[in-house]
């Protein structure tokens, strides 16, 4: 894991989650949640070029104000079924890495963003023991008044793409 | 008594910070000011200095809840010290006593062990510091085994050891501390005693800074490891040295360098102008060796030499004129033929230059070369100048009667540097008589003021790149709004023209941001001119080098980074490649090796190369040697390795052909350092060499950020740029030239040729796109000669391209080499086609 994810005093049970502000979006219905010092922007659709001979869920890359970025969709990364874009399809873009220099930047595209949250310790709740494979993916679960939301470590999602960034970051 | 009541509200702080934690933090740091400037009306320093440094710290700290709550306890221990200390004080001042007796604690410092925090920027800018540092060390250390003048490369080195000593010590780095210490103190031992400069473990002590820093840079915690070891060989060098105490050459003060005369002003332009005139003196003599007695490099030089020693003669730095006096004399032996220039001139020559190189750098506040040296070198130029050769150094000085001089004699050496030489200054100024002025400054000696010479700065690339982006951005902003319906139904022309004025500048500020990173490779390939010299004469080979392109242009880093593999192939060129003058004449070869040196472009990258005439690499030998490493399995034979293969092998670290180890090569170190250089670039390294006929390394590097011309071509709807480098031709093909191939697909007749035809829209699986070929354009690109044709839509356009990484691991974008932001603001993607044809094969 990421040295910079430090596991809060005292809750074992928590690894990979620290308690923080997580930025909710949505993706067939479901909501998701990424930490907020992982998200560098949020952007509207954008032009994207698509990238020949790569993984289906790699949309292609874009124009970031100068620097060219990968795209994924994380409907495909996920299996789901593919939509059409909407007004409200929107890039987020995530750094994963140390630091600003060496980070490793994409965006990911969702059906739409909704709010930024608190999410603390006693909301926390550990992946389910029934998630496939795809459960490498999520942190674990965040127990809202009246509904869950599922805690993505997008450094893992992101880490596919990018095997060399994971070794560097153990 | 106020003080006292400051104290007080900073104890109730403390209690809430104790128990509310962060939020108080900002107070607390607000009261310990309050306190600080108490303590500074009661005179209590100590008290007034720790409240001042703690509230500092506390505030770096207190950035966010994160870095401040692991230092929550340090702090509180930290404040409680300062209150009980604050108390001792006002307490003693109360009772009329002084305050002095009483102990201060230790000021708050950071912690060390918290990534978060000031520490942390400290130590990665020290290491990003450090990393430049020890490859110039490196170079410094390799130099001293070839410099003509090891005892200034020496000093350098020392000076460097004894700056990072004391940053590890500033950084509480133990280990790496003690082995800079003991390796200064080692180098120290052996210089003095004469015994040499310990090379051998000098690179291995750099090796494993080296390796720390590089374990820094992934993980800011590293520990050193344990040094014991190095110091201990370290300790034993040392002792040795010291036991075999030799003869102590002398040395002496530095020289004195007096800047003086009316012309004091123009010293900076003296010392850029001279150090111009120098580096073309060195090429000249450099050249001068490869063409013995051609008599226009000995005039350059002349001229360079007269000129410095005419310029200093106004400045009155009188030790300055009087060495290239005696420079000039001797040139002026063999220009007009009384003298015989040997090779041994050219070391004088060139080490004269060295030292009035080093004289320049005195000027700028650095150290200079000692008189012992100075008086020396000049005894040995002024004996070299009336044809006699002076081996041991510091011996009797023959005065030279120069006929051609205009000066009857040069003065012999002269201890005391205040009296002017009168008879040279006069002879170097005729226009003007200087007098050596009382108010003398710049007494040079290391630490002394330095002149005031206009420098470059250096700036982070990461904000050059931002530049370049955003200028980028601003181009394609500006053609946006050119563009803009709205805009163009104004139908207002002074707007449009003021539009375009404003295109027309950020395009010559594209330009000129994008031109701020680029150097040319000139300066890295004529140090290595030197290299070969001095290389050569060690191994007691003849080798000629020539250089082409060096005009070619490359990213500053790059250029930097390839300054160290080069030195290591081209000392292994003519360690291992180049045979000896009688080996090859015994081979029919010409007894002088030839050495080239190359830069050029190739299909989107940069070439350097380097090629020898030399004996080439003996795959059989290399594949038994790596069998008895052990870096191959023992039945590995000759026939189961492609030459490619058995080649690499070379790069492996510990590999090495060399018999014995000596000190030009040996160590198996070189090669692994020049792969691991050249793959930190992204590069790749090619190697072609035929036994007997010599080997050709070519190091392909990549543009990091460089621009390259490119054609703009759709398929669909997606545009491809294609480096115009690899294209010979385009046209649209007749459907009669088009052959259909049974399972070999297409291929196309081009004036009388038959060119495979690759469609970008099959490679990249598009759905858009033409199928016809009679319909779209056929483009005939040429790689390593072999050549092929692509199929596109239509050509849209040329123009220059900066080539931008994906983003992406590079083994997911084969045939790519990159993508461009196009003027609309969309990302094309860069065809790599050596690649890109390469792979074509598979589908």
């Amino acid at each position: 894991m990421n040295t910079t994810i430090e596991p809060p005093v005292g809750t074992s049970k928590n690894v990979g989650f620290t308690a923080g502000k997580f930025l909710s979006f949505q993706l067939s219905k479901e909501e998701y949640g990424i930490a907020i010092l992982k998200v560098r922007e949020i952007i509207c659709m954008a032009d994207i070029t698509p990238l020949p001979r790569t993984p289906e869920f790699v949309l292609g890359v874009i124009n970031l104000r100068g620097r060219i970025i990968p795209v994924i969709d994380l409907r495909r990364k996920f299996s789901m079924a593919p939509t059409a874009f909407t007004n409200e399809t929107c890039i987020v873009v995530v750094d994963v890495g140390r630091d600003a220099d060496s980070a490793f930047r994409v965006g990911c595209v969702v059906d739409t963003v909704s709010e930024v949250m608190n999410i603390g310790n006693d909301h926390f709740e550990p992946t389910p023991r029934c998630a496939n494979a795809d459960g490498d993916y999520i942190a674990g679960l965040a127990k809202l008044k009246d509904r869950v939301l599922i805690l993505l470590d997008i450094e893992r999602v992101i880490g596919d793409l990018n095997p060399a960034m994971l070794e560097q970051a153990s | 008594m106020p003080i006292a009541a400051e104290i007080g509200s900073l104890e109730k702080l403390v209690e809430r910070l104790r128990i509310e934690g962060f939020p108080v933090a900002h107070e607390i740091v607000q009261q310990m000011h309050a306190v600080e400037s108490d303590a500074r009306v009661s005179s209590f320093d100590d008290l007034a200095r720790l409240c001042c440094v703690g509230a500092e710290t506390i505030q770096l700290l207190a950035a966010n809840a994160a870095t401040f709550a692991p230092q929550a306890e340090h702090v509180l221990d930290h404040l409680t010290r300062v209150i009980d200390f604050a108390n001792k004080c006002a307490e003693a001042a109360h009772a009329g006593a002084s305050a002095a007796g009483i102990v201060p604690p230790p000021l708050l410092t950071l912690p060390n062990n918290d990534e978060e925090t000031h520490f942390a920027e400290t130590v990665s800018m020290f290491i990003s510091h450090s990393i430049g540092v020890m490859s110039e060390l490196e170079e410094e250390v390799l130099a001293v085994e070839s410099s003509t003048k090891p005892e200034e490369t020496i000093s350098g080195i020392r000076r460097t050891m004894h700056t990072l000593k004391a940053e590890f010590g500033v950084l509480n780095m133990d280990g790496p501390q003690k082995l800079c210490h003991q390796a200064e103190t080692t180098i120290d031992a052996c210089v003095e005693n004469g015994h040499g400069f310990p090379v051998e473990v000098m690179l291995q002590c750099i090796d494993l800074l080296k390796q720390f820093f590089d374990r820094l840079t992934r993980d800011i915690s590293s520990t050193f490891g344990d040094a014991a070891p190095m110091i201990a060989s370290l300790q034993r060098i040392a002792a040795e040295a010291n036991k075999a105490a030799t003869i102590v050459e002398e040395v002496g003060p530095p020289v004195v360098l007096t800047v003086g005369g009316e012309f004091a002003d123009n010293l900076t332009e003296f010392i850029t102008e001279a150090r111009s005139h120098l580096a073309d003196a060195e090429v000249a003599m450099v050249r001068l060796g490869a063409e013995p007695g051609k008599l226009e490099h000995i005039n350059v030089t002349f001229r360079a030499f007269h000129t410095i020693k005419g310029v200093a003669g106004f400045l009155n730095l009188t030790p300055l004129v009087e060495l290239a006096h005696v420079a000039e004399t001797l040139l002026d032996g063999a220009r007009s033929g009384r003298l015989t220039f040997s090779a041994a001139d050219i070391d004088l020559v060139l080490a004269a230059g060295d030292m009035i190189t080093q004289m320049l750098a005195a000027l700028e506040g650095q150290p200079g070369p000692s008189t012992g040296h100075w008086k020396n070198l000049k005894a040995r130029l002024q004996a070299a100048a009336v044809g006699t050769h002076q081996a041991a150094p510091g011996g009797k000085v023959t005065p030279a009667a120069a006929p051609a001089v205009p000066v009857a004699q040069p003065q012999p050496p002269m201890p005391d540097e205040t009296t002017a030489n009168d008879k040279v200054e006069a002879e170097a100024g005729p226009v003007m008589q200087p007098k050596p002025t009382a108010e003398a400054t710049a007494a040079v000696g290391g630490e002394h003021k330095a002149a005031r010479v206009d420098r470059t700065i250096k700036v982070s690339t990461t904000r050059l790149d931002m530049l370049v982006d955003m200028v980028g951005e601003l181009v394609i902003a500006q053609s946006m709004v050119l563009q803009d319906p709205a805009i163009q139904r104004l139908d207002c022309q002074s707007l449009t023209r003021n539009i375009g004025q404003v295109g027309k500048i950020t395009r010559d500020l594209q330009e000129a941001a994008m031109s701020l990173r680029m150097v040319t490779v000139k300066s890295t390939f004529q140090k290595m001119s030197r290299l070969v010299r001095d290389v050569a004469g060690k191994s007691g080979k003849r080798v000629a080098l020539t250089l082409a392109g060096e005009e070619t242009e490359l990213d500053r880093n790059v250029v930097e980074q390839i300054s160290d593999p080069l030195v290591h192939m081209i000392r292994n060129a003519i360690d291992h490649g180049i045979e000896t003058p009688d080996n090859r004449r015994s081979k029919g070869k010409h007894h002088e090796g030839h050495l080239s040196l190359s830069a050029y472009h190739q299909g989107g990258s940069i070439v350097i190369e380097i090629r020898d005439d030399g004996s080439g690499i003996d795959k059989a030998r290399v594949i038994k040697k790596a069998v008895e490493k052990g870096l191959l399995p023992p039945d590995s034979t000759v026939n189961n390795l492609s030459d490619s293969e058995a080649f690499a092998l070379i790069f492996l670290p510990g590999f090495s052909t060399a018999e014995k180890v000596t000190d030009l090569s040996g160590r198996g170190v070189g090669m692994d350092v020049v792969r691991r250089n050249i793959e930190a670039l992204r590069g790749k390294i090619e190697i072609d060499s035929r036994l007997g006929e010599g080997t050709t390394f070519r190091l392909r590097l990549p543009l990091t950020l460089a621009i390259i011309d490119g054609m703009i071509v759709r398929v669909g709807n997606n545009r491809y740029v294609i480096p115009t480098l690899s294209i010979e031709q385009s046209f649209r093909p007749q459907a009669a030239d088009v052959h259909h191939l049974v399972d070999r697909g297409e291929c196309v007749h081009v004036r009388g040729t038959v060119l495979p035809i690759y469609r970008l829209k099959g490679i990249f699986g598009q759905s858009d796109g033409l199928d016809d070929i009679a319909e779209g354009i056929l483009i005939v690109v040429e790689l390593n000669g072999q050549r092929s044709c692509l199929f596109v839509d239509e050509i849209l356009g040329q123009q220059q391209v900066v080539i931008k990484s994906l983003g992406l691991q590079r083994d997911r974008a084969v045939g790519l080499s990159g993508g461009a932001i196009m003027t609309d603001g969309r990302v094309a993607l860069i065809l790599d086609v050596g690649t890109l044809v390469e792979s074509a094969f598979s589908f």
